[in-house]
């Protein structure tokens, strides 16, 4: 089974979770996928999760009272553990330009697709889960 | 072989604050409508769904006390839910994220309701006609 996840919504449960919950989610299911050559995720980020590729630092370490976070999400980290799990990343390209976000900012591994071209993205995948 | 399709459902929004909620158990009501076997695996706020505590209330401004009130609660739609589905015979199986009911401290389901991870939702979804994701926004 090949399953297309798409990614639109960006830092939700970022700061509580300390990490992009789709992306755990991913990581997760990648260690049972993996196990067979038939199996594979693919991921796409659009809308606002393009923010995701151009990524390079922890989060800030969110701070209340006397408390202070010492495991803030590391986006860019997660996206380098779905690149190096031989995981599909795509990236929407004019979702990038909506938002003026730099071509060359974009991270080794991440492939940039045009919006013409998702059709053809959808029909190779036997199941397709939109977050 | 069996004609009877087989939907996953992945859910996460919590008991109350979204109608997205309510969407969602519409559309778990309508699977089984057209008899179709039902899988969901509940994550992160959803994990509370079947949270067997929840309680009804009375609500003064509504002059109304608990019984008459009859809250609605989540645990009690799947309740309903799995009776619906034992009586069409068809299979409703539910998961809740592990880490995620952790995380709410709400361990304690209604019957029918286990615990698991993310790999039952990839089995899920390996067994199913197809699968349905509903994020949180």
């Amino acid at each position: 089974m090949k399953v297309l996840q798409i990614l639109d919504q960006a830092f939700r449960t970022v700061v509580e979770e300390q990490d992009e919950t789709i992306l755990w989610l991913i990581q997760c299911m990648q260690k049972k996928v993996e196990l067979n050559d038939i199996d594979q995720i693919q991921l796409l980020l659009t809308g606002q999760a393009v923010y995701y590729t151009q990524q390079q630092k922890q989060q800030p370490p969110l701070k209340i009272g006397d408390w202070v976070q010492t495991q803030p999400a590391n986006i860019n980290k997660d996206i380098g553990n779905l690149i190096s799990s031989h995981i599909p990343v795509y990236v929407v390209y004019e979702d990038l330009w909506d938002r003026g976000l730099e071509m060359e900012a974009l991270r080794e591994g991440i492939q940039v697709v045009n919006r013409e071209h998702l059709a053809s993205l959808f029909e190779q995948a036997d199941q397709i889960w939109h977050w | 072989m069996s004609h009877i399709k087989t939907l996953t459902f992945a859910f996460m929004d919590p008991p109350f604050e979204s109608e997205r909620t309510v969407t969602f158990f519409r559309l778990l009501d309508a699977a089984l409508d057209a008899n179709s076997h039902v899988k969901v695996f509940a994550y992160e706020g959803a994990a509370a769904l079947s949270f067997a505590k929840q309680q009804q209330h009375g609500n003064a401004i509504h002059g109304r006390d608990t019984e008459q009130e009859d809250h609605p609660l989540t645990k009690t739609w799947i309740a309903s839910l799995q009776q619906k589905a034992r009586k069409k015979a068809l299979s409703f199986e539910w998961i809740n994220c592990g880490l995620c009911v952790d995380e709410r401290g709400v361990n304690d389901t209604i019957p029918g309701c286990n615990r698991g991870g993310p790999a039952d939702l990839w089995r899920y979804a390996s067994e199913s006609f197809n699968t349905l994701t509903i994020g949180t926004r």
